[in-house]
C-alpha cells in the first residue's frame, strides 16, 4: 500500500498509469475520511476527485517527510476545506441510495463487520471526533501523523482522541454495541 | 458512485482541459504581446513631442496680444491684419555696441508665442535719412517673409508730405510662406492670400510641411545687452514710420521669428537694428530700421496701452 510514492513518481515522469494506481489504492479510504467533513457522499466524492485533479495538474512535489498516504490525506483535507468554504455542504447523508453506496464502500474498504459497525457509529459524532477516530482506528495513523494531517499538535490530537472515545462509547452503549 | 476507472478518466480529462487552456493562453500571449509592447512603446515615444508641444501657448492666446489691429481697422478690413511685435532686451546705455553693433545672429527660437522673429545684424551706424515720401513698401527684411504684393495693399496717406510719421494703413489679409522646397505650398487661413517663393536670404531652422497658417504676428526679439536688465520687452508694430529726428541711440539688434500655428518655427536672418525713441520714456518705444531700409518703424511696448502710448508720442511730436 505504501507504493503510492513510486506510483506518483511514475506519473510525474509521464506515466498516467501511476495516477490510475493512486486513485485505485487511495480513493475509498480518502472518501471515508472526507465524509467526516462533508457529511455527504457526493460532496466527499467530488472532493476526492478534486484532490486527484490537483495532483494531476499541479504536480506538487512529494518530499518524503511523511508517508505518501499522510501527505495525500493532508492535501485531501485542505481541498475539502477549500471547497466547503466556497460551497456550503448541501444535504446531510440521509439519501437511501447514498447510504447504500456508502455501505458498499465500507464493505469493500473496511472488510470487517466490526469496523463497519464502528464506522456507522462514528458518523453521529462531531466532525473532529470522526476524523481522529477514523484516522486512528481505520487508517492506523500514529498520533503524530494525525496531528500533521489535521494541522493540530500531538497533545490536541491526544485530547481529541480521548474525548472522541468517550463519545463513541456513549454512542455505542446507546446502540447496544461495544468498542 | 464512480469507480476508480471513471474517476481516473475524469481526472485525466480535467488535466487535458487545463493543459489546453494553458496552451491557448500561451499562444494568445505570444500573439498579442508584441502588439501591446509596440503600442506601449509608441505611446512612450509619442509622449515626448507632445510634452514639448505643451510648452507653446495656444495660437489664440497669442493673437489676443495683437494691438496693431486697433489702429489699422480705421482704414482697412479688420480681419487677418498682420501684426508686428517686438520683443526687446533693452539696455540703458550701450555706447560700445552702438558704434559696433554685433554681427552675431540672435536665433533664440524658444519663444512663448507663435509669431515671427527676425534677427537683425545691420550696423547701427548706418546713415539715417529723412522720410518725406509715402511708405509704399515693407522693409527688405520683412519682404523676404511677406509677399511682394504687400505694396499693393499698403495705403499711404499723401496729403501731408511734411509729416514725419506716415501710418501704414493697410496690410495684406494673409500671407503664405512656402516651405524650403518651393513645390510645397502653405495654405493660409485666408484662402485668398497670395503665395510667395522663399528668398535665399533667410536661414530656415525648422520648416513645417504644408502647414496652413494665417499671417502670424511678428515679434522682433531684441537681443539683450549686458546692462543688467533681465527682462525681455515685447514690442508691437504701431504701423507708423518715425522720423529719423526722433531716433535715439542704438540699443540692440533685432530677431524675427515666424512661429506657425502648428508650433513650428522659422527664424530669419538678422534684419535690422533697434533704436531708442527720443523723448519717450525708456522701454516704452523702439524705432526699428530693417536691413536695406531707410525708414524707421515705430514699435510700442506691450506693457503700455495704445492710448497712453499715443498720448506720450503726440507729446514729443509737438515738442519737435
Amino acid at each position: 500500500m505504501d507504493n503510492g510514492a513510486s506510483s506518483y513518481r511514475r506519473y510525474i515522469d509521464g506515466d498516467d498509469s501511476g495516477m490510475t494506481e493512486l486513485i485505485r489504492d487511495y480513493k475509498d479510504g480518502l472518501l471515508l475520511y472526507l465524509i467526516s467533513f462533508t457529511n455527504n457522499l457526493s460532496d466527499a466524492e467530488d472532493c476526492v476527485q478534486e484532490t486527484f485533479i490537483k495532483l494531476a495538474i499541479k504536480k506538487p512535489k512529494f518530499k518524503g517527510k511523511s508517508s505518501f498516504k499522510t501527505w495525500l490525506y493532508t492535501i485531501g483535507r485542505n481541498v475539502t476545506r477549500d471547497m466547503l468554504r466556497k460551497h456550503r455542504p448541501s444535504v446531510p447523508l440521509d439519501d437511501a441510495a447514498e447510504l447504500a453506496d456508502l455501505q458498499d464502500i465500507e464493505q469493500n474498504y473496511l472488510q470487517e463487520e466490526q469496523k463497519m459497525i464502528l464506522h456507522q457509529a462514528i458518523r453521529s459524532l462531531k466532525s473532529d471526533y470522526q476524523q481522529v477516530i477514523y484516522l486512528s482506528y481505520f487508517e492506523q495513523f500514529s498520533n503524530d501523523e494525525i496531528a500533521g494531517i489535521m494541522h493540530k499538535s500531538r497533545k490536541q490530537v491526544e485530547n481529541l482522541l480521548y474525548h472522541a472515545r468517550k463519545s463513541l462509547k456513549i454512542q455505542l452503549e446507546k446502540e447496544g454495541g461495544c468498542l | 458512485m464512480k469507480t476508480y476507472q471513471q474517476m481516473a478518466q475524469a481526472v485525466f480529462s480535467a488535466r487535458d482541459a487545463y493543459l489546453r487552456k494553458k496552451q491557448r493562453q500561451k499562444v494568445l500571449f505570444f500573439r498579442y504581446a508584441p502588439v501591446m509592447a509596440s503600442f506601449g512603446f509608441a505611446v512612450l515615444i509619442g509622449l515626448h513631442p507632445w510634452q514639448n508641444r505643451q510648452n507653446f501657448p495656444a495660437v489664440s492666446s497669442v493673437m489676443e496680444e495683437t494691438t496693431i489691429s486697433e489702429t489699422v481697422t480705421e482704414t482697412s478690413p479688420p480681419e487677418s491684419v498682420p501684426v508686428i511685435m517686438t520683443e526687446a532686451r533693452i539696455s540703458e546705455t550701450v555706447p560700445e555696441i552702438q558704434s559696433e553693433p554685433s554681427e552675431e545672429m540672435h536665433t533664440e527660437t524658444v519663444q512663448t508665442s507663435t509669431e515671427i522673429q527676425t534677427a537683425v545684424t545691420q550696423s547701427a551706424t548706418q546713415p539715417v535719412q529723412t522720410v518725406s515720401e509715402p511708405v509704399t513698401e515693407v522693409p527688405d527684411g520683412l519682404s523676404e517673409m511677406i509677399p511682394e504684393t504687400i505694396p499693393e495693399s499698403v495705403v499711404i496717406p499723401t496729403e501731408s508730405e511734411t509729416e514725419t510719421i506716415l501710418p501704414v494703413t493697410e496690410f495684406p489679409e494673409s500671407i503664405v510662406i512656402p516651405t524650403e522646397a518651393e513645390t510645397e505650398t502653405i495654405s493660409p487661413v485666408s484662402e485668398s492670400a497670395p503665395e510667395i517663393p522663399e528668398t535665399s536670404g533667410n536661414e530656415i531652422t525648422e520648416q513645417p510641411e504644408s502647414v496652413a497658417f494665417s499671417f502670424p504676428k511678428i515679434i522682433l526679439h531684441l537681443a539683450k545687452n549686458n546692462a543688467g536688465n533681465d527682462e525681455d520687452a515685447v514690442f508691437c508694430l504701431t504701423g507708423e514710420i518715425i522720423s529719423p529726428e526722433l531716433v535715439g541711440e542704438w540699443f540692440d539688434t533685432v530677431d524675427i521669428t515666424v512661429r506657425y500655428p502648428d508650433g513650428s518655427v522659422r527664424v530669419a536672418e538678422a534684419i535690422g537694428n533697434a533704436y531708442l525713441v527720443k523723448g519717450m520714456p525708456y522701454g516704452t518705444a523702439a524705432a526699428v530700421q530693417f536691413d536695406g531700409e531707410e525708414n524707421y518703424y515705430l514699435f510700442r511696448s506691450q506693457d503700455i496701452s495704445e492710448e497712453e502710448f499715443q498720448n506720450l508720442f503726440s507729446g514729443i511730436e509737438d515738442e519737435i
